[in-house]
């Protein structure tokens, strides 16, 4: 007897989380995570998104948010119903695509971590808070008085925009510079890791409304996923102002926080991101 | 400390990316480091089911050489079956290598007999997939089941232990996200590559690896017997993945080697 309970116990116990990765990156990301995870007798998928690490889906073929996140949706498809409910973790712009995911499957995830990641709501379209983003201007009237604008193009440096699709329905591109990624991204983050993401990165579309589509995601679906946000403090990408901006619009079961993280947590502080991820398992699948 | 040039061509299934370690040490000291995606691997977008020949394989690192610039010279870095895509560009680009180094790489001089370590390559480039080689391999036949087989991808339950039994396990995690099945007809040409008299007189160097469940000791051995370098080390703790299981030794000895030339 004592034994079966130990193996159902074991069974519970052990989680699935998959990772999505941001504009640019690839599963290759999450590689010091998904090692803690596993070593922490997790299951860990990490999903290259379309265009992105290694699969080999062209841009010109991706015309909708759901194109862009096939794999995505593939993988959440083909779980039984059987299966235990995952978790799902993104990062930076793969949070609209976590949320495509929920709003279609909210039966098989049983949390979203959205880690400085861009948060949707269930009013407003999709693209609406990585806009936003681009738009709006911040003051941060704290101490350091840290001026927080919205990256004008000479803020994303070397980083490259285009458009592409038709001409009366254009998508856009985005390729990370190495220098916006050293600068805004990865500045905290071991060095060694920015040399491997300055191999990998790869143009990727942006989300708009044009490539998302303008119906928001639903209560039923999206809404009805537990949300937490992990805070990355010392992210320049997306920073404290605005991570926290999107946690007010639509707010989370929990608020969770790495302080001295940049962009690239699961690079600059992976054993703290570990830790919390723990936590988030125990407590909420 | 003089700059030099180093030119990094990674083994089959992986791309640039496995050189990020060295590519970074050798860059915070004030080097250049290039990780060439060879065709079909990394981030470069063809299908390996489409590589035809060597020469088609090699068209990343062949461009790169014939671009640079008259007076630069750079330092070749090749791993695994790959020493063959380094020898073949060192023929057609002699005089833009100032030195060729193999880290347990395919040395084999042009225009010699092959020696028995590439046979099982060769059975596999004339169809002839023994069971054992299915045993490790999966296959694609993306010119139809009648003809040749296109790519061969190592089984994931073999990874680990044939290309990184002594990597640190992020690595090896890092890996099954990046490896990609290798296109089979850029192994053939390198059992075809001419005698090239000009490509001899490169200085070359050759690391062992003494834990290499991938490359046995023998057969290293032999090669090196069959074609000595000017400059031998010997990396007795590394399993078949040097840039992964000792990447400080291995950067230790790319400088060592370079020093011997000028940059």
């Amino acid at each position: 007897m004592q034994k079966v309970k130990n193996t159902m116990e074991s069974k519970k116990y052990k989680k699935r989380f998959v990772l999505v990765h941001g504009l640019c990156h690839g599963a290759w990301t999450w590689y010091k995570l998904k090692t803690q995870l596993e070593a922490a007798g997790h299951y860990v998928t990490v999903v290259d998104l379309a265009t992105s690490g290694i699969n080999m889906t062209s841009l010109e073929e991706i015309e909708t948010l759901k194109d862009y996140c096939k794999p995505l949706l593939e993988f959440l498809n083909s779980l039984c119903s059987d299966d235990e409910k995952v978790i799902v973790i993104a990062h930076s712009m793969g949070g609209i695509c976590a949320a495509l995911a929920a709003d279609i499957f909210p039966c098989k995830i049983a949390v979203i971590v959205f880690m400085t990641a861009f948060m949707p709501d269930t009013r407003n379209p999709p693209a609406y808070v990585y806009q936003k983003k681009k738009e709006s201007q911040f003051r941060s009237r704290q101490i350091q008085q840290r001026l927080i604008t919205s990256f004008a193009q000479e803020d994303w440096l070397d980083t490259v925009f285009g458009t592409y699709g038709k001409p009366d329905h254009p998508l856009e591109f985005a390729l990370f510079g190495p220098n916006f990624m050293a600068t805004n991204l990865y500045q905290l983050s071991p060095p060694e890791d920015l040399e491997l993401a300055k191999m990998l990165v790869r143009v990727n579309p942006i989300v708009t409304d044009n490539l998302a589509g303008t119906r928001n995601f639903s209560e039923d679906g999206y809404g009805s996923v537990t949300r937490i946000y992990i805070v990355c403090g010392e992210d320049l990408a997306i920073p404290e102002d605005y991570q926290r901006w999107m946690i007010s619009n639509f707010p989370v079961k929990e608020v969770m926080e790495i302080k001295d993280a940049d962009h690239m947590a699961m690079f600059s502080k992976p054993q703290e991101l570990c830790a919390l991820l723990l936590v988030v398992a125990d407590k909420y699948a | 400390m003089s700059e030099h040039h180093f030119v990094f061509v990674h083994g089959a299934g992986h791309g640039g990316w496995c050189w990020y370690k060295i590519a970074n040490s050798l860059r915070e000291n004030g080097h250049k480091a290039t990780c060439i995606d060879l065709k079909g691997a990394g981030i470069n977008l063809t299908d390996p089911n489409t590589v035809s020949s060597l020469d088609d394989y090699n068209q990343p690192l062949n461009d790169f050489l014939s671009q640079l610039p008259l007076d630069q010279k750079v330092i070749l870095v090749s791993h695994s079956v790959r020493g063959g895509s380094m020898t073949a560009a060192m023929c057609q680009y002699p005089s833009k290598v100032s030195m060729a180094v193999y880290v347990a790489a395919a040395m084999v001089k042009p225009g010699t007999i092959i020696p028995p370590i590439l046979k099982e390559v060769l059975k596999i480039c004339s169809g002839m997939i023994e069971t054992e080689a299915e045993k490790i391999w999966d296959f694609t036949f993306g010119n139809g089941p009648c003809n040749l087989p296109t790519t061969m991808m190592m089984k994931p339950e073999y990874v680990r232990d044939k290309y990184y039994n002594e990597s640190p396990m992020e690595d090896y995690t890092l890996a099954t996200t990046l490896l990609r099945p290798a296109p089979i007809m850029a192994f053939a040409g390198i059992v075809d590559i001419p005698a090239a008299p000009e490509a001899d007189k490169i200085p070359r160097v050759y690391v062992k690896t003494g834990k290499d469940n991938m490359f046995q000791s023998s057969r290293q051995d032999l090669m090196v017997t069959l074609w000595p370098p000017a400059q031998y080390f010997l990396l007795e703790e590394s399993d078949h993945s040097a840039f992964f299981s000792q990447p400080e030794a291995l950067y230790k000895i790319l400088l060592e080697a370079a020093s011997s030339i000028s940059p």
